[in-house]
């Protein structure tokens, strides 16, 4: 959206631009308001021996194109259950997965087939997994296995690849893989985990996708190939004018990464905004709680979230967070909040009435 | 007084490799480790996976033998597996994964006790019901109830498993715990429940800890002294504050920008650039040399000594 907004700011200032150029503007501004994915209120229960688990209860989002969308949580707090259903993952004899409307480029895709979905897979929706050892084929070369992907790519936007090694080299080249031609012979056990990583991030653009996620993708990797993932990914979304959504625990790659963030608790966003607002004025006791268990420098106190996360199997009522919350009042144990202006808590209800 | 110190600790893995697998290589997990623990402080240990963190506390312990150098415990020099039981009564360990470290067939009473009875040196002369008293103690201590020693390790959280672990760890009545990444495979919010454990047990007891970590915000909380380490060796020593507030060594730089607290606008980077040498070989130069921003001819020529500078310890030809 930033984006946007610069340009509309960039063609107000400029006094001299003509008619016919602030008509392509706006056409191309029409163009871009299509968001990349728009899920509404998505509910997904696995159906397990030990009885259903409601993974995801109710979560909403968009990522509009060329901006980073972060989803943060704690372990089986549903994120990547959320980022599976998007590509349609999700198997549907083990879950039940309800959906109000699930867009992706504008076009309605909740009641879609198997085959269906493997038509966007890859070419408009791509995923980067958290292992890229076992996200790669250990006994395949990587020239082999992105040479695949290029194919299949080239195979669903009708195309065909004249030089598959030339395509397959500059694929490598984008990611920041030097020495590609050597790379290309070689299997993944040979290469580094960031450079495996570059090479998965390779295979999921071959098929040129206008939406990447990435389930935790450097949680698998120290800080300082983390921080080289960080940047391509970032320079990425730049250059091919991608949407990203991101989920991680760590916050600190959030905070570099995203324009805005999701934090979920128990299967539902708690609290949505820019990461700027949530991580500079945390609404929801959750995220300010989480905040306050990241030490920042010697001197401070750790303020701990008492408790345990939710058993999923058995939700408490009212909010889920509220056996665990400093300041629980009675109506939290009785009824759940809802998401109103983007926090999800009884608190900002309260707040709300004061000030009226 | 030191409770343990070695000096230049040495490992040398021997992998054989190839199709008959009579290629013999080395893998230099750790290149003379010198370094001293006080009694009642915290000792933290950073660096990236790979760089002999962990080599080192197991090591310490006597659960991989030295291939050189010297161990000290508590004044006394170890020598092989006749000291075990001298290294056990003073050092313990707590170890990352709270899932894999406890017996799943034992239940937590049974494993909180086969210290009291294997060991002579940490209470085989009590009787049943002093060592009974004594778990139910632990259990305090740690906050489980009597009623949860009952139970088998499945039954509990990540967070409850590692308290277990701490548990088992303290029942010898150690001087010293090594934790390797206690913290790492915990969420955030229960991270910080178990560090307050760990601090508590410190003001009541004087325990000290070896804090193994490569989150370097939660090593700076914990402990009052750091050793950075980079691929085998130390590059970096000294007081947690001085280390943080002026970094020697580019590679502590470095990884200090890298963990920098969380900010609502926060820029990616520093980004290195360089292959990190692989441990298999016999390096000449200084490790961090091919990653290094500010490199000279000499790194790469001779490996730069641990030297003293004011209150810190460094390993760099340029400080």
């Amino acid at each position: 959206m930033t984006a946007i907004h610069n340009e509309r700011g960039a063609v107000s200032k400029d006094t001299m631009t003509l008619a016919v150029k602030k008509d392509t503007t706006s056409l191309a501004l029409q163009k871009e308001a299509t968001p990349l994915v728009v899920l509404a209120n998505l509910a997904v229960t696995f159906h397990t021996f030990a009885g259903p688990v409601p993974a995801v209860r109710g979560v909403s989002l968009t990522v509009q194109p060329g901006e980073v969308v972060g989803l943060v949580g704690e372990s089986g707090c549903g994120k990547s259950v959320t980022l599976q259903s998007l590509m349609g993952l999700l198997p549907t004899d083990r879950a039940t997965v309800t959906v109000d409307s699930l867009l992706v480029q504008g076009e309605e895709c909740k009641q879609y087939s198997e085959a269906q979905w493997r038509q966007l897979r890859g070419t408009t929706i791509a995923m980067v997994f958290q292992d890229p050892m076992t996200a790669l084929n250990p006994i395949l070369a990587i020239g082999t296995q992105l040479k695949e992907s290029l194919r299949l790519g080239a195979k669903r936007h009708n195309e065909t690849i004249a030089d598959e090694e030339a395509a397959a080299l500059e694929l490598l080249t984008k990611v920041g893989i030097a020495d590609a031609k050597r790379r290309l012979t070689q299997y993944p056990h040979e290469l580094s985990g960031g450079m495996r990583q570059r090479v998965v991030i390779a295979m999921a653009l071959a098929g040129r996708p206008t939406l990447l996620l990435a389930d935790e993708p450097t949680t698998a990797l120290d800080v300082t190939t983390e921080a080289q993932i960080l940047l391509l990914l970032k320079e990425l979304v730049k250059t091919e004018h991608m949407g990203l959504l991101i989920i991680s625990h760590n916050l600190r790659v959030i905070a570099q990464l995203c324009d805005r963030m999701s934090v979920m608790y128990a299967g539902q966003v708690v609290e949505t905004g820019t990461v700027e607002d949530l991580l500079g004025k945390p609404q929801h006791p959750y995220l300010q709680g989480l905040l306050g268990s990241l030490p920042t420098s010697a001197t401070t106190t750790l303020q701990a979230i008492g408790g345990q996360p939710p058993d999923m199997f058995s939700l408490p009522k009212g909010c889920a967070f509220h056996p665990r919350c400093k300041q629980a009042m009675r109506v939290c144990a009785r009824e759940m909040p809802s998401l109103t202006e983007g926090v999800r808590c009884w608190l900002q209800a309260e707040k709300k009435a004061v000030n009226v | 007084m030191n409770i343990w110190e070695t000096e230049n600790l040495t490992k040398h893995f021997t992998v054989r490799r190839g199709l008959l697998k009579q290629h013999q290589q080395v893998v230099h997990a750790l290149n003379g480790v010198s370094l001293h623990q006080g009694v009642g402080e915290t000792l933290g240990l950073v660096g990236e996976s790979g760089c002999g963190k962990s080599t080192f506390g197991r090591t310490l312990m006597g659960l991989y033998p030295k291939t050189a150098g010297r161990v000290l415990v508590a004044g006394r020099e170890i020598t092989g597996p006749a000291d075990t039981d001298h290294v056990l009564s003073h050092i313990q360990m707590v170890f990352q994964d709270p899932y894999a470290s406890l017996n799943p067939r034992m239940t937590v009473r049974q494993s909180l006790l086969e210290p009291l009875t294997v060991r002579a040196t940490t209470g085989t002369s009590l009787s049943e019901t002093a060592k009974q008293a004594k778990v139910d103690d632990i259990l305090e201590q740690v906050g489980l109830s009597k009623a949860q020693g009952e139970r088998y390790p499945h039954e509990f959280s990540g967070g409850q498993r590692q308290r277990i672990g701490i548990g088992r760890a303290l029942i010898s009545s150690p001087q010293c715990i090594i934790c390797d990444e206690p913290i790492s495979a915990l969420d955030v919010s229960i991270q910080v429940q178990i560090v307050s454990l760990l601090e508590r047990l410190q003001a009541e007891q004087g325990i000290s800890y070896v804090f193994i970590s490569h989150d370097l915000n939660m090593v700076r909380y914990v402990s009052q002294r750091i050793a950075v380490m980079y691929l085998g060796g130390v590059v970096e020593e000294g007081p947690t504050q001085a280390v943080y507030e002026t970094p020697l060594h580019p590679y502590t730089q470095a990884l200090i920008k890298l963990n920098a607290p969380l900010a609502p606008h926060m820029t990616i980077g520093p980004v290195l650039t360089g292959e990190v040498p692989s441990p298999l070989a016999d390096l000449w130069g200084c490790p961090f040399a091919s990653r290094c921003p500010e490199k000279i001819a000499q790194c790469e020529e001779a490996k730069p000594p641990l030297v003293v500078r004011g209150e810190q310890k460094v390993a760099c030809w340029r400080r």
